[in-house]
């Protein structure tokens, strides 16, 4: 032994203190604060018996004339948590990890004997799934395909049509097509930008990039509206009906899963605020609003597919998506013109102001949806 | 054990035997443990609300939203959700427990996380309402604050709509600009389709003293501006000219003030062009000191009776101090609480500058009014200045425990 | 009042009662230098405690309550090995004693300077953090109530007025009997020490069984009366035994204590 002990104890003692160091900054009282816990020697009023799963905070009042412990058990009589020692006239705080969802027990230790008293206590979220969910989810995904193959089997002839038409030189009727044959495309953007190698030869724009050839949707709307309709404008044409082919003949192999549905609903309604509201996607036609419904009908369809998991897990959450779907709907009908829209030129900056306010109500809680869905 | 920031804490010395064990624990504490005034956490209950007589922190971002639901009860549990993460983020703490990192990874957080590891900075957040409020979700006219009655039309203002009035707003102030951008960012994103932005502005270098215990800033003309302000030491003038009366009506203002904003735009590339003798017959002080003229000190009284040889009176008849003092509006006197700003500039080789002027009064009609009256019918400084935005907002007064943002008003 | 007290007493006795017979021993066999060692210890383990609660309190840190049962069980399992090298330590003493063998005696202490720092360390260590932690919480009610913090210092006074009672009446024994009573009564402490830092384990998760029961005589001897106190403070007694604290508490005594007492072969110098 030597004199170096005492540091080694302490060095020891602290080692094994800190081994268990956990970053558990108590959370602050109000909403989602500390649960409550008044212990008394013939009562244990927890003020919530539901808690999300992770870090869960109990504070803990002795108010009775005994001492007493507090315990979180798991099933089993496993202990999650404890403090032992709470005084009377004291309070202790427990500070309890709890991983996965699921029903477990608080209980008080008047005078530190016995089971105590029991209460139940729901842990939520992160719980294992039930076959029945994954079902569901299966029957999400398989409707949400059902709509993308509706959408594309009507893009082929729309494109069809509008290809036609260009190749003929019929610049009106094009121009009248062109925004009817782009509604299905942005529909199910998501899913055709999951073709990295067709999308930017359906959907570029003209941004200038060097070496980068510009072809698609917007270079015959560029002929159509702006420059006249040019030498190659056939051969572009051709080329797009060509992509939109092969995009059916891709789209039925594509593997869905629930999360690509939920991110791609939200993907659609960032589309929305960040290429329409601005007027960016159709720079020539200024037919914009066209492609704002069909985003927002796109962003429905996954959600709709999405809806019974949704309601299973955030019963809250569905009724906030309608109501703000509904929002946008409504506010999108006053720009109806028509079978069409106005013209983007027609927006005025207060139409502009109240469309971004209504897209980020609604682009709030579908973002929402991909936690919910994959939790 | 009640919650703190832990960062408040941490500024915290003494406890010798405690050394061992902060050495030992810094390793798992999530913050920097360097005390000092950015550690500061101002309490966010009390009497009054925090971020009116708190001594003025040195960045703002002020927030005007708009309603956009007639659903009242919706707005009063955005207001509950509001109040809780306001009171979290006061304290250094994220907007919901773990809300940055620690939420599913599949969501987006609940908190934009860019004030991860940041400390409390003196963050206050200060809460009110517009006249425009009440129509809308249908709350009793009566309810409606005399004091928020519109504010007539002053010689010279070129008010934007759109950067004038608003339905509620939010100063959230701090000494770290990072701090006060994500207090409103994230209570912006909370309120998305109950609430939407009408307007908001960024500030520094506060340009009055709220306290005895702080210096004199400057605002962008280069003069000390707040010198004769209402302090925090001064119970008796916050009594008389801050707080509204605990028997006024309606009820629910008690305790409460009115915030009047004004955003000024300053000519400053004009102003710096003139000669420094100019600009302090303008102000009525001196350049270097802010000694009133005639006075040696920045906080000797000003003598407007004082004259100079020839009999002219030394603080010029439209000097700005003067026409600002309450010597010369009946003792009339308002808290200021202003933010110096510069919005990038404005297309035309000048910068976009100015005050964005802030200031607590129990009633503008009789404070505010007036005093604009003279200066911008007076004031020299007129010539180097325009009000662009003007909004009128009543905060009510502090909250106990367990209240929340508008409670009084809601529950009136 | 009294609910704190006891507690105050009972935490107490766990960490007094080692450190009074281990200063007895001391000065029994004339070693009062080595005193200042034993308060070297006790001051560290207070300083430790104290420090890593503020601290944890301070970083609004906790220590998860795997972490603290882990931390409880280890410290009292090592301080359990530290005891017993005490007995065998005090045994060899008393032998050298009895065979009036001062020099070996000397040279038996001798290994023992550093031992009695760490010893007295574990002893108040062990339980140190659940007392500082438990002491916060009763200092931060006083703001409220000053009750919880009285009657906890009151319990911790009568935990030193006991322990210097047993220390008295220890050093008022015949040394051959001190070192057979004193060295019996450690064996059923560390007994005690070592199925308490077993259950500590359980709780944590560590060590399988927490819900088989040996014997549950809770009703009999309820932990929050006095007796069930002195019982839990001096021989870490717990009405609610399971069968492995039981079985470990069965297997130490078992094996010590006829190591303890098996005859001393006194090796005497015929006279030639």
């Amino acid at each position: 032994m030597s004199r170096r002990t005492p540091a080694a104890v302490g060095l020891a003692v602290l080692g094994l203190a800190m081994a268990g160091c956990t970053s558990t900054a108590p959370v602050d009282a109000g909403a989602g604060g500390p649960i409550t816990v008044a212990a008394a020697d013939d009562a244990c009023d927890v003020s919530t018996t539901e808690a999300p799963a992770g870090t869960i905070s109990f504070d803990i009042t002795n108010g009775g004339s005994k001492v007493t412990e507090f315990y979180l058990y798991a099933t089993g009589g496993r202990i999650m948590g404890e403090v032992e020692n709470i005084g009377p006239g004291l309070s202790r705080q427990l500070i309890v990890e709890v991983p996965e969802g699921g029903e477990y027990e608080t209980a008080c230790k008047p005078g530190m004997v016995g089971d105590g008293i029991r209460g139940a206590f729901t842990v939520t979220g992160s719980a294992q799934r039930s076959v029945d969910t994954d079902t569901r989810l299966a029957e999400a995904t398989a409707g949400y395909q059902r709509y993308v193959n509706s959408q594309v089997e009507a893009l082929v002839p729309k494109t069809q049509e509008f290809v036609d038409a260009v190749v003929a030189g019929d610049v009106e009727g094009a121009k009248a097509l062109f925004p009817i044959a782009r509604t299905y495309w942005e529909r199910i953007e998501p899913v055709a930008e999951s073709f990295g190698d067709l999308d930017p030869r359906i959907d570029g724009r003209d941004d200038g990039e060097p070496g980068v050839e510009f072809t698609g949707f917007h270079r015959l709307e560029r002929d159509l509206w702006q420059d006249g309709l040019q030498p190659d404008s056939t051969a572009i044409a051709d080329m797009l009906m060509d992509d939109i082919t092969e995009l059916a003949n891709r789209v039925p192999s594509v593997e869905l899963t629930p999360l690509n549905l939920a991110n791609g609903a939200k993907e659609l309604l960032d589309e929305v605020a960040t290429g329409k509201i601005t007027g960016e996607e159709d720079r020539y036609s200024h037919t914009d609003l066209w492609d704002f419904r069909a985003n927002v009908d796109g962003s429905q369809g996954a959600i709709a597919a999405l809806r019974p998991v949704i309601d299973e897990r955030d019963p809250a959450l569905g009724p906030l998506l309608d109501e703000r779907f509904a929002a946008v709907d409504a506010l999108l009908e006053n720009y109806r013109d028509g079978d069409g829209f106005v013209l983007y030129t027609a927006l005025t900056p207060d139409d502009i102001k109240a469309m971004t306010e209504a897209v980020d109500a609604l682009g709030e809680p579908v973002s929402q949806v991909a936690g919910v869905v994959s939790s | 054990m009640s919650a703190f920031s832990r960062r408040r804490l941490l500024g915290w010395t003494g406890a010798g035997a405690a050394a061992v064990g902060v050495g030992a624990v810094a390793g798992c504490a999530a913050a920097p443990a360097a005390p000092g005034p950015a550690q500061r956490v101002v309490p966010f209950r009390g009497e009054h609300q925090a971020g009116i007589v708190t001594p003025a922190q040195d960045r703002l971002h002020f927030v005007a939203l708009d309603v956009i639901t007639d659903d009242r009860e919706e707005l009063r549990a955005l207001l509950q959700r509001w109040t809780a993460a306001a009171e979290r983020m006061t304290a250094g703490a994220e907007t919901t427990p773990g809300g940055a990192t620690g939420g599913n990874p599949n969501s987006p957080p609940d908190d934009t996380g860019e004030a991860l590891g940041l400390p409390a900075a003196s963050l206050t957040l200060t809460f009110g309402v517009g006249a425009s409020l009440f129509a809308k979700v249908g709350l009793d006219p009566s309810l409606v604050p005399p004091g928020l009655a519109e504010l007539p039309r002053f010689a010279g203002d070129q008010l934007d709509p759109a950067l004038s009035g608003g339905d509620l707003c939010i100063q959230a102030c701090s000494d770290d600009p990072q701090v006060a951008v994500h207090a409103v960012r994230n209570l912006v994103r909370m309120g998305f389709g109950t609430t939407a932005v009408r307007w908001s502005q960024l500030g520094f270098g506060r340009t009055s003293s709220t306290s005895t215990s702080q210096e004199t800033h400057r605002n962008l003309f280069g003069f000390k501006d707040g010198t004769n302000n209402l302090k925090a030491e001064d119970p008796d003038g916050l009594r008389d000219q801050v707080w509204v009366p605990a028997d006024a009506r309606p009820a629910w203002l008690a305790g409460g003030s009115y915030l009047v904003a004004r955003r000024i735009r300053m000519h400053i590339e004009i102003w710096d062009r003139t000669s420094l003798v100019e600009q302090e017959v303008i102000i009525g002080r001196t350049k270097d000191e802010g000694a009133a003229f005639g006075a040696a000190a920045e906080f000797d009284p000003a003598d407007f009776a004082a004259t100079d040889e020839t009999g002219a009176p030394r603080i010029a008849v439209d000097a700005h101090i003067r026409l600002s003092s309450a010597e010369s509006l009946g003792g009339v006197r308002i808290l200021r609480r202003g933010y110096n700003f510069v919005d990038g500039s404005d297309g035309q080789g000048h910068l976009n500058a100015g005050l964005f002027f802030i200031a607590f009064m129990n009633d503008p009609q009789a404070q505010f009014v007036p005093m604009q009256r003279a200066l911008s019918t007076k004031d020299v400084l007129m010539e180097y200045i325009e009000h662009t935005g003007s909004a009128v907002f009543a905060c009510p007064a502090g909250l106990g425990e367990g209240g929340y943002w508008g409670q009084s008003l809601f529950e009136a | 009042m009294l609910g704190n007290l006891l507690i105050g007493l009972r935490e107490g006795l766990e960490a007094a009662l080692v450190v009074s017979i281990l200063i007895a021993f001391l000065v029994r066999t004339d070693r009062r230098s080595a005193l200042p060692k034993v308060w070297l210890g006790v001051g560290i383990a207070v300083v430790v405690s104290v420090g890593v609660t503020l601290a944890l309190t301070l970083t609004q840190q906790a220590l998860t309550f795997e972490a603290q049962e882990t931390f409880g069980g280890v410290l009292s399992i090592v301080a359990v090995g530290f005891v017993t090298w005490m007995i065998f330590w005090m045994r060899r003493a008393g032998r050298s004693i009895s065979a009036e063998l001062r020099g070996r005696m000397e040279d038996a202490l001798a290994m023992g300077s550093g031992a009695v720092v760490l010893m007295a360390a574990l002893a108040v260590g062990r339980e140190g953090l659940e007392t500082a932690v438990f002491f916060f919480a009763a200092a931060q009610a006083a703001g409220e109530t000053t009750e919880p913090l009285i009657g906890f210092l009151s319990g911790i006074a009568i935990a030193v007025v006991i322990a210097y009672l047993v220390y008295r009446g220890a050093i008022s024994l015949d040394l051959g009997k001190f070192f057979s009573v004193t060295g019996g009564l450690l064996i059923f402490v560390a007994a005690g020490i070592l199925a308490y830092g077993v259950h500590d384990l359980q709780e944590a998760g560590i060590l399988p069984g927490l819900n088989t029961l040996a014997f549950d005589v809770s009703a009999a001897v309820p932990p929050d009366s006095w007796y069930g106190v002195l019982l839990k403070g001096i021989f870490n007694f717990s009405p609610a035994t399971t069968v492995l604290e039981a079985a470990v508490w069965v297997a130490y005594v078992a094996v010590v204590l006829p190591l303890f007492l098996r005859p001393h072969r006194i090796r005497t110098t015929t006279p030639a």
